[in-house]
């Protein structure tokens, strides 16, 4: 079948077309998008329906158009399907398999206090899809725990990938609310536009910690601010510690205190060692010296997990191993009702 | 637009004769003066000037304004195949080939094209700079992911290439047009600074589209204002706005046909943008295979120069002409041939690349001659 037919069976189908869809309730605003979740009538799955409006003055957005070109060739366990793109004159539909929760709401869920089981395969996970794509010359560039989506089963995919290419970050959504700096890496911001796979591995560092110790690390409100909360743990960098440093301009304007580095193990006291010296590679002054999420995946913290899950197709969940299981989180409440006001607001920036 | 008679076509805007040497600027300059209008590229100017702007009247974007190629197979032979029997032959041809290439080094082109450029720090900031600085941290990360991501764009340029015959099926245009088309593509990226990659990334969008849908010639232009309008929003930290691809065509076209034209290529490319480059593959070898700045930037020029004749560069992977660009740079200011380390990552040996080499070989030294001149002002551009 020739591919134009191929495309009009489908559209046959249904695939491409609003109708296919049933919008239900809204489940956020983002930068650019609003998400609704709905049902397809074709499979009766439930979906994320993440709509882009076409501003009739410069056509599709630049953020849309990278997500859905880069997103359609990631295909893999650990990063979120995108199943159908609706476009017509007024908007840009992107259709995903729907999952529950974000990180965050999941880690709310529990109280913030998640098994150090689970904390381990999540961030097995995140590792997993991040490698995908950095094989795939794709970064993420906004990984935080509202991008994590997990389901019933314990799989958490990689959403959004809107910034996947963009150069400058943006500090505010179109509804002015703020983006969030707690997971950006001190090279991006002290301004740094030079890009590369290690930009995405901070963050991971950031998530690890939260998950293990039940509170963001970094959890700034400037860029100032940011970097003095960095700074204050990790040490204040000089040109030993980070070569290059004392010749940036804005950090000499900052001009931050001279701050020892503090040991991590007493901020993460349920982590082991393993995880503690992991977490260390992932919180590196120098992106150059960040290890890669392929190189994490093999590292002694990972061990307990055995083997085969370092063989699996790209496909494959991880609980397609029967070794590999969820535990049940020492802190976790049912919250089977997202209604109430303060579950609502934790899905806000789902997806974005 | 862009829909002059075919032979009134090579007559180059300026006139008979060649463009001054001080660079495209003069010529915009002199279009300048006449038109009020800075900026104002060449083909929209002229065309404007012929009255084809009639087709800008005709009802928008619709598809009834394209037709429908059934898709065939491809019918391409694989180019590689069948040289085996012939494997001593070609390899002394290739060995006369390699030598003539060294012998019979185009001074004056070379001189024009290159050297300047190095003079000129300004050049660098379109071809050098901006690749230097997406460099910089790929470097650092050599050992972990480059080979992977190697791999990918080769299974990805495959996925993302158009037809080499289209044009024998496209009843209205030709390659010529194609090649006016992306002359002006040239300038238009000179003019807003934008990204190599991006007019790369254009020309294979415009190709693509090209592969399936029939396109009148009035509409040419317009395929691709839309393709570059794409290139820059997938590529570009600043892309230019829909109003300045507008103006560009000298309101050949409105706003309105731009955005509808987005959307119809992005409909027939399915949103697949991330098309490998030559651009991409360039930058790749110069990381496994350290050289220097004049080197790069032949390269570079080189690779851009194939953009202009689908015929013969169409029949070529990115892969195969960024390795022909390579070795034809490095021979000829370094006498350096296909390294052994980059024969081992791409599996390419210099056999391989020599019908592409040959081709690329005939097009440099004839680069002084071509129609379209804005790659090689736009290389050697002082600015």
């Amino acid at each position: 079948m020739s591919r134009r037919s191929r495309r009009a069976s489908l559209s046959e189908i249904g695939f491409g077309k609003m109708e296919t869809y049933i919008k239900l309730e809204k489940l956020g605003e983002g930068t650019y998008a609003t998400v609704y979740k709905g049902r397809s009538k074709l499979t009766e799955n439930l979906v994320a329906l993440k709509e882009i409006r076409l501003e009739h003055e410069e056509g599709a957005p630049c953020t849309a158009i990278r997500e859905v070109s880069l997103l359609k060739d990631l295909k893999h366990a650990n990063i979120v399907t995108l199943h159908d793109i609706v476009h017509t004159d007024k908007s840009l539909t992107l259709v995903f398999e729907y999952l529950d929760k974000d990180l965050k709401q999941y880690m709310d869920d529990c109280g913030n206090i998640m098994s150090m089981h689970n904390v381990k395969l999540f961030l097995y996970q995140i590792l997993r899809g991040l490698a995908y794509c950095h094989r795939r010359k794709v970064l993420h560039r906004d990984l935080k725990p509202q991008n994590l989506l997990i389901n019933e089963k314990g799989e958490l995919k990689l959403a959004d990938f809107g910034l996947a290419r963009a150069k400058s970050v943006p500090t505010k959504t179109y509804s002015n609310e703020v983006v969030t700096l707690w997971y950006r890496p001190p090279d991006v911001l002290l301004g740094s536009s030079e890009y590369s796979t290690q930009i995405d591995m901070w963050g991971v560092g950031c998530i690890f910690f939260e998950m293990a110790s039940g509170r963001p690390l970094f959890p700034g409100s400037t860029v100032e601010d940011e970097l003095h909360l960095i700074f204050r743990l990790l040490g204040t960098p000089c040109q030993e510690t980070w070569p290059g440093i004392s010749s940036s301009d804005e950090f000499r304007n900052y001009n931050f205190p001279k701050y020892k580095p503090q040991p991590l193990i007493n901020h993460a006291p349920r982590l082991d060692t393993e995880g503690i010296e992991l977490i260390a590679k992932f919180l590196q002054y120098e992106s150059k010296k960040r290890i890669s999420a392929e190189e994490a995946m093999k590292h002694a913290y990972f061990r307990s997990l055995g083997t085969r899950i370092h063989t699996l197709p790209e496909s494959v969940s991880i609980f397609s191993l029967k070794e590999i299981q969820l535990q049940k989180d020492p802190g976790f409440r049912n919250s089977t009702y997202p209604e109430t006001g303060h579950g609502k607001n934790r899905r806000q920036s789902m997806l974005f | 637009m862009l829909a002059g008679q075919e032979n009134q076509e090579n007559v180059p805007p300026g006139g008979k004769a060649p463009p001054p040497a001080a660079g495209t600027r003069v010529a915009l300059g002199l279009l300048r003066g006449a038109q009020q209008r800075p900026g104002l590229p060449p083909q929209a100017a002229r065309s404007g000037g012929e009255g084809h702007g009639a087709a800008a009247g005709r009802p928008v974007g619709g598809q009834q304004a394209f037709t429908i190629h059934v898709d065939e197979p491809d019918g391409e032979q694989r180019r590689r195949g069948g040289s085996a029997t012939q494997k001593e032959e070609a390899t002394l041809g290739l060995r006369a080939a390699v030598c003539a290439l060294g012998e019979r080094r185009p001074l004056a082109p070379l001189g024009n094209a290159m050297e300047l450029s190095f003079d000129s720090p300004s050049i660098m900031d379109i071809s050098i700079t901006s690749e230097a600085e997406e460099k910089k941290p790929n470097v650092n990360n050599v050992p972990d992911y480059i080979s992977d991501i190697h791999t990918y764009l080769r299974e990805m340029e495959v996925k993302c290439k158009p037809k080499m015959g289209y044009m024998k099926k496209q009843p209205d245009i030709t390659n010529n047009m194609r090649a006016i088309l992306v002359d002006w593509l040239v300038e238009v990226g000179e003019e807003y600074k934008l990204q190599n990659e991006t007019l790369h990334l254009a020309v294979n969008y415009i190709d693509r589209f090209l592969s399936s849908m029939s396109v009148l010639r009035g509409k040419l232009q317009l395929v691709g204002t839309a393709a570059m309008l794409l290139a820059s929003k997938f590529e570009e930290i600043y892309p230019p706005e829909v109003a300045e691809f507008v103006y560009i065509t000298d309101d050949t076209y409105t706003k309105k046909q731009v955005l509808r034209m987005e959307h119809l290529i992005l409909k027939v490319l399915s949103f697949d943008l991330a098309a490998p480059t030559i651009n991409q593959f360039l930058t790749q070898y110069f990381l496994h295979q350290q050289t220097n700045a004049k080197v790069e930037s032949l390269s570079m020029y080189l690779g851009e120069l194939s953009l202009i004749d689908a015929d013969p560069y169409l029949k070529y992977l990115p892969s195969v002409i960024a390795a022909a660009a390579f070795h034809l740079a490095g021979y000829t200011i370094t006498g350096q041939t296909w390294p052994e380390s980059l024969c081992k990552i791409t599996g390419y040996t210099l056999e391989d690349i020599k019908p592409c080499l040959m081709d690329l070989h005939k097009t440099y030294l004839k680069a002084a001659e071509h129609t379209q001149q804005s790659i090689r002002e736009k290389y050697k551009s002082t600015k």
